[in-house]
């Protein structure tokens, strides 16, 4: 200890360790010193016990905040939506930037199904917007708007296409015999005057 | 629920064979002690109520396996003393920090006091005055000193009981428990404070 601590009061002289245990077990003092030093302990408790009382009400709250999350916890779906509402409401007490999106939550949330209303009600014109669409048409069809061409469709190229001859040329000899005779004359007058 | 605790069995005890009346009265009428425990520390208000609140919890969650010896509440005092060192080690306060807090937040605790002015006003700004004093003397205080008074003449426990619960032997609680009051005495009268040391403790122990 140092010797400014030890200097201390003019009382030092008059109380000492025992003293204060004496006062602070028994309550009361036979001496003038330990009758002082009573009332200063008294003293003391009084004023710093305003600290205690002035906290009231925090200290109510508390103490019932610890009891519904202890002995009086509901573990019922009531329960669990009171915990609910009760994290929301330190949540939205304790940010003033989460009140303002909350409340514009709920504008948005209210106004929107309400606006609906109106406008699909008619109460107002509502904002007309047409779009025009048109079938995509094929290259080869007529746009269903121009006149159709009573001639029929032009032939590809502007010439009519007929078989020609050789697509119909048997491939087989057997074919080949079973030809009809004039048939086998025109074609052999055809190839040329050898056999004669 | 709002009867005296301290009438009816030990609250663990009680609440470990189902019955939860003890330890909801003390709930109700212990948490202002608490409060008030922990803010004389030097616990900021939100912090003095997280801390009340977690020895609750902590009291709570011991019920099954708690073993009664010697007074509940000297036993939830020890508790509290844990909760607060803890706190403090998390926090990583410098002692002497802890020891300001009290003074730094010295305004907040006065204007948490009742006022009192309509009824007696003189009388009110002379306690006001009184507990300015006090609490900056007690804010000058040692963390150690701090607890034995508060425990010894805020709480009234025996010095036999602070000294298990600050886990320190008894001539110690003794000689803190007279730097203390000295200090808070010297206070009363309006005198300058006086710097507590440290240097008692090793000669009692």
């Amino acid at each position: 200890m140092s010797s400014e601590d030890r200097s201390g009061t003019p009382q030092d002289s008059a109380f000492d360790e025992e003293l204060v245990e004496q006062v602070l077990r028994r309550g009361e003092g036979d001496t003038a010193q330990a009758i002082q030093l009573d009332r200063d302990v008294r003293r003391m408790r009084s004023a710093l016990r305003c600290v205690d009382r002035g906290q009231g009400a925090s200290a109510s709250d508390l103490s019932q905040r610890i009891l519904s999350q202890t002995t009086g916890e509901d573990l019922s779906w009531r329960g669990d939506l009171r915990l609910v509402g009760r994290y929301l409401r330190t949540g939205l007490g304790a940010s003033p930037i989460l009140r303002v999106a909350a409340a514009s939550l709920l504008f948005h949330l209210v106004a929107l199904p309400v606006l609906a209303y109106w406008v699909w009600a008619g109460q107002a014109d509502p904002l007309e917007l047409s779009f025009e669409t048109y079938e995509r048409a094929h290259p080869s069809q007529p746009f269903p708007d121009q006149p159709r061409d009573v001639a029929g469709p032009l032939p590809v190229g502007g010439v009519v296409e007929e078989p020609l001859v050789l697509d119909h040329i048997p491939v087989d000899a057997e074919d080949y015999e079973g030809q009809n005779p004039d048939e086998e004359a025109s074609s052999s007058g055809r190839g040329g005057g050898s056999q004669r | 629920m709002t009867e005296d605790w301290k009438a009816e069995s030990d609250p663990l005890v009680a609440l470990g064979q189902g019955d939860p009346k003890p330890f909801e009265a003390f709930v109700i009428q212990e948490t202002p002690t608490f409060l008030a425990f922990f803010r004389r520390l030097g616990a900021q208000p939100t912090e003095a109520e997280d801390l009340t609140q977690d020895l609750a919890f902590k009291l709570y969650r011991q019920a099954e396996t708690y073993r009664a010896e010697g007074r509940f509440r000297a036993f939830a005092f020890r508790v509290a003393r844990n909760l607060w060192i803890d706190r403090v080690r998390k926090l990583g306060r410098e002692p002497r920090r802890t020891q300001g807090a009290l003074r730094e937040d010295m305004p907040s605790l006065l204007y948490s006091l009742p006022d009192e002015r309509q009824a007696e006003p003189g009388l009110a700004l002379e306690h006001r005055e009184e507990a300015e004093r006090l609490l900056v003397a007690l804010g000058n205080l040692s963390e150690g000193h701090r607890l034995v008074f508060e425990l010894g003449v805020m709480q009234e426990l025996p010095y036999q009981e602070i000294s298990e619960i600050l886990e320190v032997p008894v001539g110690t609680v003794k000689s803190r428990m007279f730097h203390a009051v000295r200090n808070l005495r010297s206070a009363l009268e309006g005198g300058a404070n006086l710097p507590s040391s440290g240097s008692d403790e090793g000669a009692a122990q």
